[in-house]
Parts: structure tokens; sequence; C-alpha cells
């Protein structure tokens, strides 16, 4: 696979554990960012086609990435991988601009679906 | 020699064989009577051939080289007497075409030509290995004469080359740039004007310091023996028909010590296939497939991954693990030397098999520790108690298992099909012709059978339909192995 994804957490070890995935997905070409001002200070250079995106994070949360991304033209497909499930916060993201979610806590599986089903809706638009 | 008659005239002198003429001027002779003119027409006179080259150098007669105020010979002139001669005319020679010839491109002892420094005298070989694909030399073809011409303009014929010819046979190639390309690995050999590769390499005396070490891609055949430290790499069999010493013998195919292999402790073997020897002593060797020993094994450590076929030959001392079948003479010796028989195990696969299994235990303990914890966060999320944290854990948990399970998955599959590779393998089936001393040591899976007794063969050391290791003689009923020996936890 040649798409390029980049993995925004504040967590290593959840970065870790999705990096594991993505490369038994395929994904070759992965960067990492600690947080939103991190992620945006990369993805200039990186330029990448998917983002993984945790909501809670310091400096600048995920949200707020999102937001900036599109005021930008971003066009990237931007899935949030986070613990809130709350329909409020749902609705919110997908107001943001991402285009799908996963809840924490996520099999490898689904993960790897959710990624599928996302590009496959994105592609098909 | 051609002369005018008149001695103080000038005179044109030719040489028998036309190679050169000369103008011979007497030193009273005005100068200024000399002209080119009158020199060429005395030249043409004597039948020298006037060219371009001829008037030149009459013309740098008869303008640089009169006579010095002091009357001594200027430089360049030839004095003889009163006379100084002059070269005037010398012939083309002729040039025989070369015949054409094969450059050889490889040669003995240049193997390692950047350790050239460090080469020792056990690597010197002489003999040309060359691999396939290997260019061995270039042909250049004959080439034409240049033909002569004398002073007096008669042609002198060249011959042209000769043509190469070369034999060769379908290990050796020429391209069409005349390139001679090995076919096949081996040794080069060239009789008179026929060359081939040999893959087979037959040494007529010993491998010692006048073949150096050999590393040969066929097959290696020693028609006497191999001296001490000295190392014979073959990819096919080695067959030596003398001694070996204390050597080192690496066959990807058989090798056959029809001399026997004394090693002192030094010796080794790697025998890709089949060892048969007339006997074997102090050597280390691991052998692929079958062992066949005439005589004796005696203070050798062995590695045989087929069979033992020696009825005639005894082992005294030393230990040797063995997979199939074993035949022998004789174990052990009236002395008690220490003798072990490893049987029924298959060297390597036996170890990487617990290796396996330890794997496997360790995955399962992990998968239950993992399943542990995942249990206590799904009983706090049915409470309602799961924090963030516990969601992050939650989704390692569900990773680490996903490849704990993949991991187990890959290695239980791997345990079964060795399991399965290696009872196909081994076997107990130990057949002794003469006798069993006491002392020796038979070590079946891990348990040690020490014999205490002397027991007289024929007999048969085997596993019972109920698992049991029994021995029996011919015609006999089984008895329990460990009636006749001390077992060792």
């Amino acid at each position: 696979m040649s798409m390029k994804v980049m993995l925004i957490d504040d967590s290593k070890t959840m970065r870790n554990i999705q990096k594991g995935i993505l490369s038994q997905l395929g994904y070759t070409e992965v960067e990492e960012a600690c947080d939103g001002l991190d992620a945006l200070s990369k993805v200039g250079a990186f330029d990448p086609d998917i983002l993984l995106v945790d909501w809670n994070m310091p400096n600048m949360d995920g949200l707020t990435f999102v937001k900036q991304m599109r005021a930008k033209g971003s066009k990237a497909v931007m899935i949030m991988v986070t613990t809130e499930a709350e329909k409020a916060r749902v609705v919110e993201a997908i107001k943001a601009g991402v285009n799908n979610y996963v809840v924490k806590p996520f099999t490898p599986d689904v993960l790897g679906e959710r990624i599928k089903e996302t590009l496959d809706r994105v592609n098909a638009a | 020699m051609a002369t005018a008659t008149d001695e103080h005239a000038v005179q044109v002198k030719v040489a028998p064989d036309k190679s050169e003429a000369r103008l011979v001027v007497p030193s009273s002779y005005p100068r200024d009577k000399l002209d080119t003119t009158f020199c060429a027409t005395l030249l043409q006179e004597q039948g020298v051939e006037i060219t371009d080259a001829v008037m030149s150098a009459l013309q740098e007669v008869i303008t640089t080289a009169p006579q010095s105020a002091e009357g001594e010979p200027a430089e360049g002139e030839n004095t003889e007497g009163e006379t100084t001669e002059y070269v005037v005319a010398k012939s083309q020679p002729l040039m025989h075409g070369p015949d054409g010839y094969v450059e050889w491109l490889v040669h003995a002892n240049d193997q390692n030509d950047d350790a050239a420094d460090r080469q020792s005298h056990y690597d010197r070989t002489s003999f040309i290995m060359v691999k396939t694909g290997d260019m061995v030399g270039v042909i250049h073809p004959e080439e034409a004469g240049t033909d002569g011409r004398d002073v007096t303009g008669k042609t002198l014929a060249a011959k042209d080359g000769k043509p190469l010819k070369i034999e060769h046979d379908e290990s050796i190639i020429v391209d069409s740039a005349g390139q001679l390309v090995a076919q096949s690995d081996g040794v080069l050999t060239c009789a008179g004007n026929k060359v081939h590769i040999n893959n087979i390499l037959e040494i007529q005396e010993n491998v010692d310091f006048s073949t150096g070490n050999i590393d040969f891609g066929g097959s290696v055949h020693v028609h006497q023996g191999v001296k001490d430290c000295f190392i014979v790499k073959a990819q096919g069999d080695v067959e030596v028909k003398g001694l070996i010493e204390a050597a080192e013998i690496d066959s990807g195919g058989s090798l056959f010590a029809n001399g026997g292999f004394t090693g002192r402790e030094q010796g080794k073997a790697a025998v890709g296939q089949d060892l048969s020897a007339k006997y074997l002593d102090g050597v280390h060797a691991e052998v692929r497939r079958n062992l066949c020993v005439q005589r004796e094994i005696i203070n050798s450590h062995l590695t045989v991954h087929g069979e033992i076929d020696s009825p005639g030959g005894a082992m005294i001392g030393g230990q040797v693990i063995v997979t199939g079948k074993v035949h022998l003479n004789t174990i052990g010796s009236a002395a008690a030397v220490a003798t072990e028989l490893v049987l029924d195990t298959v060297p390597g696969l036996d170890d990487f098999f617990t290796q396996l299994t330890t794997l496997l235990e360790e995955c399962t303990q992990r998968k239950e520790t993992l399943e542990e914890d995942q249990k206590r966060i799904n009983t706090m999320t049915q409470k309602g108690r799961m924090t963030a944290a516990d969601k992050e854990r939650q989704t390692e948990i569900m990773f680490e298992l996903s490849e704990a399970d993949h991991a187990f998955n890959k290695a239980e599959q791997m345990h079964n099909v060795l399991k399965h590779e290696i009872e196909e393998l081994r076997t107990l089936d130990l057949n002794v012709q003469r006798k069993l001393n006491p002392g020796v040591r038979l070590t079946i899976r891990g348990q040690t059978y020490v014999i205490n007794t002397e027991v007289r063969g024929p007999l048969q050391v085997y596993r019972d339909g109920h698992r049991e290791i029994v021995y029996k003689h011919e015609g006999g009923s089984p008895i329990l192995l460990r009636q006749i020996a001390d077992v060792e936890i």
C-alpha cells in the first residue's frame, strides 16, 4: 500500500499498537506525532493521506487539530481514535470534519475495518 | 661482394643477402665530383633499386659528410683504410605472422590474489579450479605476415601465422569473441591442444604441501592419503585410497576413507551423504546419512543422521549419536572404556522441539495473564467504573492477545509437524553381533542405561509393544533392558 498515515496520540503505547496494526494491514509509510501542535508541524512535509487522531491530548487536542486542518483546506481522511463515546461529542467531531470514528477499546480487526470502510466511502464520494 | 674494379673510383658494396648497399668513397676522391645522379647510376648498375629513401640517403652523404679539417672521419662515417663507406640502402625485413594462441586467464595459485601476502603454504594449490561461467582464456587468432623487400627491390615473402587448433568438449565453449568460457565447475586440464574441465579432481599422490588444501566443486579422488592439518573440501564425493591423518574433510556427497582415518582427536569430517571407512580413530564427524565401518570406531565423536551398518565393526570409547538403526559387532571393551551410544534421537531437531515446547508454554502463560487482565477490566466496565486509561489498557490487551494468539497458533502448528517428523525419523533398533560389554552407556530419549554385565550376541535392543525398552537374543524372549543395566536418572 502506498498511502501515508500519520498517528497523532500522546500515548506512545497507543501509537505502537496502531503502528503494529497498520503494518499488518500493509501500511508502511507511517509518521507519528505526540499532539495536535506536533502534528501541525509535520503534516506539511509528510503530507499524509490518512490521519488517526486521538481526542484528548496536551498542547492541542484532536478536535482543534481537525478544525485547523479543514480550515487550511486539507482533504486528508481523518479518523478519530478515542475513548469519547457520547453521542453529542461524536456529532461535534463529525461537524469538525472527521470522516469516521473508532472508540477505544478496539480490536485490531475493528481498526482495520474502520480504515477500509472510511476509504471506500471517501473514494466513492 | 659486388664492387667496381677501379680502387680510386667510387664503388658500391651490396651485402650478400641484399640487406644493404653501401657507397664506398676513397678519401682521395674529390667530394665536389660526387653527385646524386652519378651515385644513383652506380647503385643501379649493381642492381640496387633506386627509391626515394635511397636518393635521400645519397643526398645526405653528398651534402653532410665531407671529411673534417684534420682529416678524421666525420660523425657517422665508417672508414676502412683510405675509403669511407656510407650505407645508402637498407632492406625492409619480412615479418612472419604470429600463430594463433590462447591467452590463459586463470592460473594455479591465484585463488586469493588480495591475500597473497598472507597466503599460507597450506593454501597454495597446483590445480586450476574454475567455476561455471568463468572466462578461462581468450583465443588470439593468427595474423598475416608482412612481406619484406631487399635492396634490389625483390619481395621477401613472409608467412602467415598458423591458425590455432584447439579441441574442447561441452565443458568449455568458445564464444563469438573467441573467449573460452567454462560450462561447469571443475579443474581445468590441458593436454596438448585439448582442453577440458574435469569435475573429478584426481590427486595422484598425497594431499600435502605439493597440492595444498583442496576446495573443489566436483568430486575428489586421492590415490594416496591426506596429511595432517590439510583440508579437503568437495561438493561431490571424496574418496581417499590411503590413510587420512589429522585432517579435515568436508564432502557434500559421500566420504570413502578406504585406508582408514586416524584423526588423533584433531581429525574432522562433515559428510553430506554416507561415510564408509576402514576404521575411525579419534575422529569428530557429522554424517548426514549412513555410516559403515569395516573394523573399529575408536574414541571418536560421531553424529549419524541415518543408520550404522557395521556388523563386523567394533565401537570402543567415544560417543556416537545416531538416529536410525544400528548394527555393530562389539560395543565397549573388557576394560570398560567409556563408550556411549545415544539412540532413538534426531540430533538438532530434538533440541529445536524442546525449545518450541517451551515457547508454547510461555505463549499459553502470557495469554492467561492477558485474559486475567481483560476479565478484571470487563468487571469494572460492568460496574461502570472504566476510566479512559482503562479503555486504553483494554485496547492494549486486545492487541497483545491478538498477537499472542497468532504466535501461539503458528508455534503449535510447527510443533505438531515437528513431532510427527521426529517420530517418523527416529528408531530404536540396536543389533549387536558378538558382545555388549559392561560399562557401555546406552542413552535413549534422555535416560541412560549403563550395562553392568557382559552380554553375548547376537542380541537386539528395541521398544516393545508396551513401549518398554527390552533386549532379546535370537529366538529368545524379550527381557527388560534394566535387568542388565543400571538406569541413570
